[in-house]
């Protein structure tokens, strides 16, 4: 059991790079819900016209290479990007920052949640969305009290899987924040770093570390999946 | 006061050939409950779905007491949420994550609905208020406590619409579109998912329920035996269009049943 001795010394396991990843993985992830829903909510409801281009656009992130998507938010948010003059008046820089992380672990993450969130909500029985109108409901209501709540636990799956991949984002978090120890470095980077300066033992600390805190994700998505909301429909 | 009349062309379902299908009805009266009877696919859900406002048909106008839902001639459209219909379901699509009672109170916190004309609602049964207002707050959880009560489904406000019995299910769906003192209640088969005994029993309840709150009722069957209890006027479907409107109250009170009448009209 040698292999396991560096674990146990403190100073291997950096808990800061732990907690770095879990605060960028987790702000992505709720950034990511919130606009991932809604997108998927406002495309279920009914077909418009360039329905199909804007449905390919949300899903792109998943195919493309991750160094693809890092480069278009260099371009977007770049210091002399599109938007990066823009941001800099308000003071925010995102290369090398956190914050970039966060906005490249957002874009990856995105089309996991949108997926699961469309197929959730275009399998609510369209019956129950009426009923709730003649009613009397606003279509926010509708969405609110009846649509969100029978789509949840399929939306869920998708969150649990873009928290996931959110902890494990490389490519496009490099591109635009960097791998800076202590500032921008996550797991994934900090296992390449260690990895690259021979230190296989921290590599295999952080490894170890990731793998625990991915099955701690799965294990919670079955538990927040299978308690709680269980109601049949009867015959 | 009932007054339809819609015309719209509905594209062909994919992958099967033919034409589409065309709807073309008009039909208004005064009566208290109306039948639309005829065969599935002749166009009699689509016509509640027009009333309801869940369907926009090309053409048409459509006014339940002096209140115009729809005048496309006019440029009027009323959104379901605002047209104060109560539509009871075939499958009653209950919210199967709420329990009972969280159904029947569904339509109470929802705006601000017009108070709707001669409205008495549960007021009549003595202990409520019978000003018809959309309640809120106490009031209106008095109001669902009465209704619970006279649908007999008190004993399992809070179970779930999948744990109680399909008797149970039908009361429930109907005490929810009730709650919001609609200007009309639709009832798009609403026997057909019950057993015979339960089904005898369930239009009998209907019956004196319907003369309680006294409101105008469509209902659609092809269940001859719903035309014997409910119909005030009779509208027969065929493909679209309608084949004969009858006042089937005096054919009743000539002691006439629907199943010969329907036999020898629908063939």
């Amino acid at each position: 059991m040698d292999f396991l001795s560096p674990l146990l010394a403190a100073d291997t396991l950096k808990i800061s790079v732990i907690l770095l990843t879990l605060k960028v993985a987790g702000i992505a992830t709720v950034v990511s819900s919130v606009l991932g829903i809604l997108t998927a909510w406002c495309i279920a409801r009914r077909p418009f016209p360039g329905r199909t281009w804007v449905d390919a656009l949300c899903a792109l992130p998943l195919v493309l290479p991750p160094t693809v998507i890092g480069y278009y938010l260099i371009l977007l948010v770049g210091r002399r990007g599109l938007l990066g003059p823009w941001l800099a008046e308000f003071g925010i820089n995102l290369m090398f920052s956190w914050e970039g992380a966060v906005v490249a672990a957002t874009v990856v993450v995105f089309p996991l949640i949108y997926k699961s969130a469309r197929a959730a909500l275009e399998a609510v029985d369209h019956n129950l969305e009426n009923a709730a109108r003649t009613l009397g409901a606003s279509e926010w209501k509708v969405f609110l009290r009846v649509s969100l709540p029978l789509a949840w636990r399929g939306i869920l799956a998708g969150v649990m899987l873009a928290f996931a991949r959110g902890m494990g984002e490389f490519g496009a978090t490099l591109m635009i924040a960097g791998n800076l120890p202590g500032r921008t470095q996550t797991l994934s980077l900090a296992i390449y770093s260690a990895f690259q300066a021979g230190d296989d033992a921290q590599a295999l600390a952080l490894v170890i570390a990731t793998s625990l805190l991915c099955m701690g994700v799965l294990i919670l998505a079955d538990k927040l999946a299978s308690g709680g909301l269980s109601f049949g429909r009867g015959a | 006061m009932i007054d339809v009349s819609i015309t719209h062309r509905l594209p062909p379902a994919r992958g099967a050939g033919g034409k589409g299908f065309k709807i073309d009805v008009s039909f208004a009266t005064e009566d208290r409950t109306l039948v639309l009877f005829g065969h599935s696919g002749s166009g009699k859900t689509l016509t509640l779905q027009a009333i309801a406002g869940l369907m926009h048909p090309r053409e048409g106008r459509i006014v339940i007491n002096g209140t115009t839902l729809l005048d496309t001639a006019a440029g009027i459209d009323m959104p379901a949420r605002d047209r104060g219909i109560g539509y009871v379901f075939q499958d009653y699509a209950l919210f199967p994550h709420l329990s009972v009672r969280k159904n029947v109170e569904f339509g109470l916190g929802a705006g601000r609905r017009a108070s709707v004309a001669g409205q008495s609602g549960v007021g009549q049964s003595g202990a409520g208020n019978g000003s018809g207002a959309v309640a809120d707050g106490a009031s209106g959880k008095r109001r669902v406590d009465e209704l619970l009560e006279l649908f007999e489904i008190d004993h399992v406000a809070h179970n779930l619409p999948g744990n109680i019995s399909g008797g149970q299910r039908q009361r429930t769906a109907l005490a929810r579109a009730l709650a919001t003192n609609p200007r009309a209640l639709l009832l798009d088969e609403p026997f057909s998912a019950l057993d015979p005994l339960l089904r005898v029993r369930m239009r009998k309840e209907f019956t004196r329920l319907f003369a309680h709150f006294d409101i105008p009722a469509i209902i659609i069957t092809h269940d001859p035996d719903d035309v014997d209890a409910f119909a005030d006027t009779l509208v027969l479907y065929e493909d679209g269009r309608i084949r004969h409107r009858l006042n089937f109250r005096e054919l009743r009170a000539e002691g006439r049943p629907a199943l010969g009448l329907l036999m020898t009209l629908m063939n």
